[in-house]
């Protein structure tokens, strides 16, 4: 693959990602079931993830919780950062912590949002 | 293309592009209202909770709202500023909210009038104190007050709050004194072009951020256009900690002053001696004592914006210990300037001081970029749902002016884990986007801006200051579309 096809991949990447906020998390409340590693991942994402990506919706970033984006690409843009998303190298995310945030973005993917329901 | 014309930093610069591109059509501004709205409808069927809380309307029609408190009775009192961003000007009063949902004007100062900025004053906040009310006034000279029967007297006198950022609301502690967050002059450490957009630098031409210790300067300077010039052209250097147009070497001492900006002060009521009990923040809006004693601060991070613009800073809650220094106007959630992190395009903003008094601690918790973290409430016991949990009121991004984002930010109250960091939507405007319900066509809520619960801790009051948009970088607020909810747990434990 040369720098072009890189390019390309990157530009569709990021085409990809943007625009993405129509899906909306659970309005309130503790928004996901969750255990084990997921849960780990919850508090690793909210010192993490949260400001940019809050509750995985679009914020200062793009949305995460409407991305079924593999694994493998999901840890390449954290340790590589694309556009405006800074890198994270191990430094400041270990893998174990990596791994966590996945466990936690893929049951907020999963998650059924209650939002649009009114009450009255 | 060849690979020599098409560098990685192009690559980068080229996805940055996509990104931004495709953000001007994702999150657009401007106006949503009626101009001369100052009436709103409020339903509370529009907004969300978790399952067994319900909300209810307390009171409508507030203008420029910005501090609910209990009164020495338990009887809720709601300050209305006097003022907004926009230089929208009404009459600073406190309000006590009756038992039936009406207003009885306990205090107020006269009214503000347009034509003369410079004698405004701004009531950011209030507590009641020994029968008094103690008054964070903010205008040319900012002071603290202290009213009881129509009798103002000025307790604390010629505090430096005359450009960003205000003299905030404040808190009874638990030592008796009067604990005040005091905003910084600036967005980040440096007058510039943006402290003139809001009117500031014309009414103050020598206002700047002043420090709480003696700092040693980077010798930093900042070239930009010189708004209080005659010429079109005409330029100004400007250093950190300086007036606009003046600058300071590498090594030379910013002098600390006890009456500083980006502080927290704490005030003894009765005499109006005053201290600094923490220095390095920004913007210090919402301070409460947690039950075991300790004092946390929601901190208004940077924005994108000025001299020395800062790209994703993210709000914050502190756990305040006395005399700490936390890290404005070099570090963000104690995070160095210098991350890459910070970078909107021109490199990371760097440091403006060549040491610093400490290496700032870690917050309690991060909040979203942009999300404006307000007013904070901390559940004393378990009646309204986990005890020792913060409750944040977000009054939502100003974004295009602050920063650009994917979609809005804040609008809403978080309930915070203080013990791990973890936020989770609390209230906030049912559908399927977020956002202030003017924004939304709803009659949901507009702009969380406090919080507080009753003297049980069995319900919340949440503040809603009301309409407030961006209409092409002019911040246009509606007066009278403020709003005062109530929260109560149906099934009270």
């Amino acid at each position: 693959m040369n720098r072009d096809h890189v390019a390309a991949l990157l530009f569709g990447a990021a085409m990809f990602t943007a625009c993405g906020s129509a899906r909306r998390g659970d309005a309130v409340g503790i928004p996901v079931t969750a255990t084990g590693a997921a849960l780990t991942g919850r508090i690793v994402f909210a010192n993490t993830c949260n400001p940019c990506h809050p509750g995985g919706e679009s914020g200062l970033g793009p949305a995460l919780n409407d991305k079924p984006l593999p694994d493998f690409l999901v840890r390449l843009k954290v340790r590589n950062g694309l556009g405006s998303m800074p890198a994270f190298p191990e430094s400041e995310l270990d893998d174990d912590s990596l791994d966590a945030i996945l466990e936690w973005m893929s049951a907020l993917r999963d998650a059924t949002p209650r939002s649009p329901e009114r009450t009255d | 293309m060849d690979q020599a014309r098409f560098p990685p930093s192009r690559m980068l610069r080229l996805s940055a592009l996509a990104y931004s591109t495709i953000l001007v059509g994702c999150h657009g501004a401007g106006p949503r209202t009626d101009p001369e709205l100052t009436t709103r409808d409020v339903d509370v069927a529009d907004v969300g909770l978790p399952e067994g809380y319900r909300l209810t309307v307390v009171t409508t029609g507030l203008t420029f709202p910005s501090c609910v408190f209990l009164g020495e009775d338990g009887s809720v009192h709601v300050v209305e500023s006097g003022y907004c961003y926009g230089e929208a000007f009404a009459t600073p009063r406190i309000l006590r909210i009756t038992e039936e949902g009406g207003t009885e004007v306990v205090a107020q100062a006269r009214a503000n009038a347009d034509e003369d900025p410079r004698s405004a004053q701004a009531w950011t906040g209030a507590v009641q104190y020994d029968g008094h009310y103690l008054v964070a006034s903010n205008g040319i000279p900012t002071r603290i007050l202290r009213v009881r029967n129509g009798g103002v007297e000025v307790l604390v006198d010629g505090l430096p709050s005359l450009a960003d950022h205000h003299l905030n609301p404040p808190v009874v502690g638990p030592d008796g004194w009067i604990y005040f967050g005091q905003g910084s002059a600036t967005n980040a450490g440096v007058v510039g072009v943006d402290n003139a957009k809001f009117g500031w630098l014309e009414r103050t031409p020598q206002v700047h951020d002043v420090p709480a210790q003696d700092l040693v300067s980077a010798g930093r300077e900042f070239e930009t256009e010189d708004p209080l010039g005659e010429g079109e052209d005409d330029v100004a250097s400007t250093g950190a900690y300086a007036p606009f147009g003046s600058t300071n070497a590498a090594g030379d001492v910013i002098v600390g002053s006890p009456t500083s900006t980006g502080v927290i002060y704490r005030v003894q009521p009765e005499s109006g001696q005053i201290e600094i009990h923490a220095s390095g923040l920004r913007n210090p809006f919402g301070l409460e004592f947690h039950p075991d004693g300790s004092l946390y601060a929601v901190e208004n991070a940077f924005d994108e914006r000025g001299s020395r613009p800062v790209y994703g800073a993210p709000d914050c809650i502190w756990r305040i210990d006395a005399g700490r220094w936390y890290g404005w106007p070099d570090f963000c959630a104690g995070i160095p300037l210098t991350h890459p992190r910070f970078d909107g395009g021109d490199g990371p903003p760097g440091f403006l001081l060549a040491e610093h008094p400490e290496t700032p601690p870690r917050p309690a918790a991060l909040l979203p970029v942009h999300s404006s973290g307000c007013g904070i409430a901390i559940a004393r016991n378990d009646a309204f749902g986990p005890a020792n949990h913060a409750y944040v009121a977000q009054f939502g991004d100003m974004s295009p002016g602050v920063g650009t984002t994917y979609g809005r930010v804040g609008f809403d109250v978080l309930r915070v884990d203080l013990t791990n960091g973890v936020s989770e939507r609390f209230l906030t405007n049912l559908g399927d986007e977020n956002g202030p319900a003017s924004a939304l066509r709803t009659n949901g809520i507009e702009r969380p801006v406090d919080v507080c619960f009753d003297a049980s801790g069995n319900s919340l009051y949440v503040l809603d200051f009301g309409i407030v948009e961006d209409e092409g970088g002019k911040i246009v607020p509606r007066p009278g579309t403020g709003t005062l909810f109530e929260i109560t747990r149906e099934t009270a434990r």
